[in-house]
């Protein structure tokens, strides 16, 4: 081969490289950080039970507020309130979930803070079910659209379940006072 | 100096090609930041960036027994508003950490960071204004009541964490703006009480 067209294939490989890499959407670079974690997604139904790796949810109810009754008075915001049955599977002792969210849009958000004694500290053991709620804080101007809660037992999930719920926020009417029970045994 | 062949020089001119085309663009002159003049702030107005909205609304200095004082200490108390305009929420201490400073307090930081309405701050969720109340403990004397607490808010900048990864972070923060906050003197509820 000649010189010149050595020359012209070695650029055009390089070329050809860059092209790749750019148009590959990140998380699917073989050496991007992303493709270890790679988390698949079990979907979730209202009244079924989900079994994941490590634990398994059933969501009871899905529910709306403009207020909270909590112990020490009302808490005013607007809420989105999701009830669930939970139990450890037993493939570790105990889990926490440590990784609850909801994304919306582009956005993300994490169970607020503000409402205490939910599922967010509950620990879960296998055959020992928890019932309780899980409790987001939105905006009220973007209470509205399709919403994703993912539980799942770390927020940076390796090769790991996540366990999803798809809420639907337009067919949700937000009552003005709403009891969240605080987080115990199952029946 | 024959020896280095034809190849040598055109490498060697190719590069000085591109030195002095980046020195006439101005590519090796140092560094040029000019302080910006910080936005002028007064308690209660809001400054806003990318990162979030910051609207300090006062700042007091107590001795109000509810909060268990040790002897001898006051609490400085700062009350504010912020509002996250990042999709992911930000942990609510470290981020007013990198945002505020505040001047004659200690600064790593307040000794903490409460809801004003009461709870943990927890994180800083998108778009939803949070009341904030900050407190340090100091000890007594060491500010004075009735004085003015200078707050500097610093901008950030938005930084990927990873070139190949989607985890982002705020970084780099530069001072923006400042004002200054009225300490409310509510030192006397003690001495009344001990007299």
């Amino acid at each position: 081969m000649r010189t010149s067209a050595t020359w012209a294939a070695a650029i055009g490989f390089a070329v050809l490289a860059c092209v790749v890499t750019a148009v590959t959407p990140v998380s699917n670079l073989a050496y991007s950080t992303n493709a270890t974690r790679m988390p698949f997604d079990l979907p979730m139904t209202l009244g079924e039970t989900t079994t994941g790796r490590t634990f398994t949810a059933e969501p009871t109810a899905v529910r709306a507020a403009s207020s909270i009754e909590a112990e020490d008075g009302p808490v005013e915001g607007t809420f989105l309130i999701v009830d669930l049955v939970l139990d450890g599977t037993g493939v570790e002792p105990s889990t926490r979930l440590g990784g609850i969210k909801l994304e919306l849009g582009e956005r993300t958000y994490y169970p607020a803070s503000r409402i205490r004694r939910t599922l967010v500290d509950e620990s879960l053991r296998a055959g020992l079910p928890v019932a309780g709620s899980i409790v987001f804080e939105l905006p009220p101007d973007d209470f509205r659209g399709r919403a994703r809660v993912v539980l799942a037992n770390r927020l940076d999930i390796r090769f790991d379940d996540r366990l999803v719920l798809d809420v639907d926020l337009d067919s949700l009417e937000p009552r003005p006072s709403v009891v969240v029970e605080p987080a115990g045994w199952a029946e | 100096m024959r020896g280095l062949g034809r190849g040598f020089w055109i490498a060697l001119g190719v590069l000085a090609a591109g030195v002095i085309l980046v020195a006439g663009l101005g590519g090796f002159a140092p560094a040029h930041r000019d302080p910006v003049p910080l936005a002028s702030l007064g308690p209660g107005d809001v400054h806003t960036n990318d990162e979030l909205s910051v609207r300090i609304l006062s700042a007091e200095i107590t001795v109000d027994p509810d909060l268990y004082l040790e002897e001898g200490e006051q609490a400085v108390l700062v009350q504010l508003e912020v509002t996250t305009h990042w999709r992911e929420p930000l942990e609510a201490s470290g981020t007013l950490g990198r945002s505020l400073e505040f001047a004659d307090l200690p600064e790593d930081g307040p000794d903490s960071v409460t809801r004003t309405d009461g709870g943990a701050a927890g994180f800083l969720q998108p778009e939803l204004r949070a009341p904030l109340t900050l407190r340090w403990d100091v000890p007594a004397g060491s500010i004075e009541p009735g004085s003015d607490l200078h707050v500097t808010i610093r901008d950030g900048r938005l930084r990927q964490l990873e070139i190949l990864g989607d985890d982002w972070t705020w970084v780099d923060h530069r001072p923006a703006a400042e004002l200054d906050v009225p300490l409310a003197d509510r030192t006397g509820l003690a001495e009344e009480e001990d007299e």
